[in-house]
């Protein structure tokens, strides 16, 4: 196992814990091809083919602003997740990150092109990721994500008001 | 060439699409044919009366939760609830009732008193009891995330994961 994912504890302990669980649960996922078209095999959380092959959706809440919507079938879970926007500044900075990581899908591997609407960033987990790919890991590394990602978007609404600030000083210097 | 052998496997294939098309009776053609088709008429199925959900669905009553919230016996409001919480129903009033009841109860019972709560609420209940958990989350205007939180901890250490799969499972929605 390379790199272990270090543990935090955190204020938001009981929310983590609670979606750590629900993905355990819900990551039962194994192969299914396609029932409509032959040779095909495609995540059933996307094509909802049938009624019969889909978990009930369910919602975690911190609160208000903070969601993360987990949807399941039997070969594939899609984890949508809303992230905490305070402010203006904030809002443009996590649509600017996402979007950066979203375009970057393909390498990412697990990541979904577009999010869900109403969320900010959505993860497809299929079957083969889940064979490639230790299913506990993966959960650590979505939980890993929700914690860097407030870190980083607070992290980066510094470094814009610091260098915001350090520009206007160098500006003003010169009426100085 | 049309042997005997393809009479008898249309004749049945015909009669199985009677069996199951209803609308075929009606057709007059049909009527008229039956008698000369080798099949008996077929017996119409009636719905198993397990599949009626109306004569399946509990509903918490509202003046008896009530009755209990007043006497401040919040565990067995809770429990009352619980048990005739309309998982069955198809009509989305009646759930949305029952879970505002469910939820504003577990919303006043103590974060202190959750875990005894939790295991004074029989086995069979608790699933019931996650499920309304989740239903929850799903309003974090109206209940507090952090007190869904707890209860969500103290359920899952009562009930283990296999709680949350059930949650996921069962078509019996709450």
């Amino acid at each position: 196992m390379t790199q272990p994912v270090p543990p935090r504890t955190s204020a938001h302990k009981p929310y983590l814990d609670a979606i750590r669980a629900t993905l355990q649960a819900a990551f039962c996922i194994e192969n299914f091809e396609s029932q409509v078209v032959e040779r095909h095999n495609k995540p059933e959380v996307e094509v909802k083919s049938s009624k019969q092959l889909l978990l009930n959706p369910v919602v975690i809440s911190r609160n208000q602003n903070e969601q993360i919507l987990i949807e399941g079938s039997v070969n594939s879970v899609r984890i949508s997740i809303a992230v905490k926007q305070a402010d203006d500044l904030e809002k443009i900075l996590c649509k600017r990150l996402m979007r950066f990581m979203m375009q970057r899908a393909d390498d990412f591997h697990i990541l979904r092109r577009k999010p869900i609407p109403g969320y900010d960033i959505s993860f497809l987990i299929t079957n083969f990721h889940a064979e490639t790919m230790y299913k506990h890991r993966l959960v650590d590394f979505i939980i890993y994500f929700l914690e860097e990602i407030d870190k980083e978007i607070s992290e980066m609404k510094l470094a814009v008001s610091s260098r915001a600030r350090m520009c206007a000083e160098e500006f003003l210097k010169k009426f100085n | 060439m049309i042997t005997q052998k393809f009479v008898n496997k249309v004749t049945l294939e015909f009669g199985r699409l009677i069996e199951y098309d209803h609308l075929w009776e009606d057709n007059p053609a049909i009527k008229e044919a039956m008698p000369h088709l080798r099949i008996s008429k077929p017996e119409i199925k009636k719905k198993k009366k397990d599949d009626d959900l109306s004569t399946n669905v509990v509903e918490p009553d509202e003046n008896e939760w009530k009755r209990l919230i007043d006497d401040m016996k919040y565990v067995r409001a809770l429990e009352y609830v619980l048990q005739n919480a309309p998982v069955r129903a198809k009509d989305p009033d009646k759930k949305k009732k029952a879970a505002s009841m469910a939820l504003s109860t577990m919303m006043k019972i103590k974060t202190s008193e959750i875990s005894d709560a939790v295991n004074s609420i029989p086995v069979p209940l608790r699933d019931t009891l996650m499920k309304y958990v989740y239903k929850g989350f799903e309003n974090p205007k109206d209940y507090s995330s952090s007190a869904l939180l707890t209860w969500h901890e103290k359920v899952l250490a009562a009930t283990g994961l296999g709680s949350i799969v059930r949650v996921l499972t069962d078509r019996r929605t709450v």
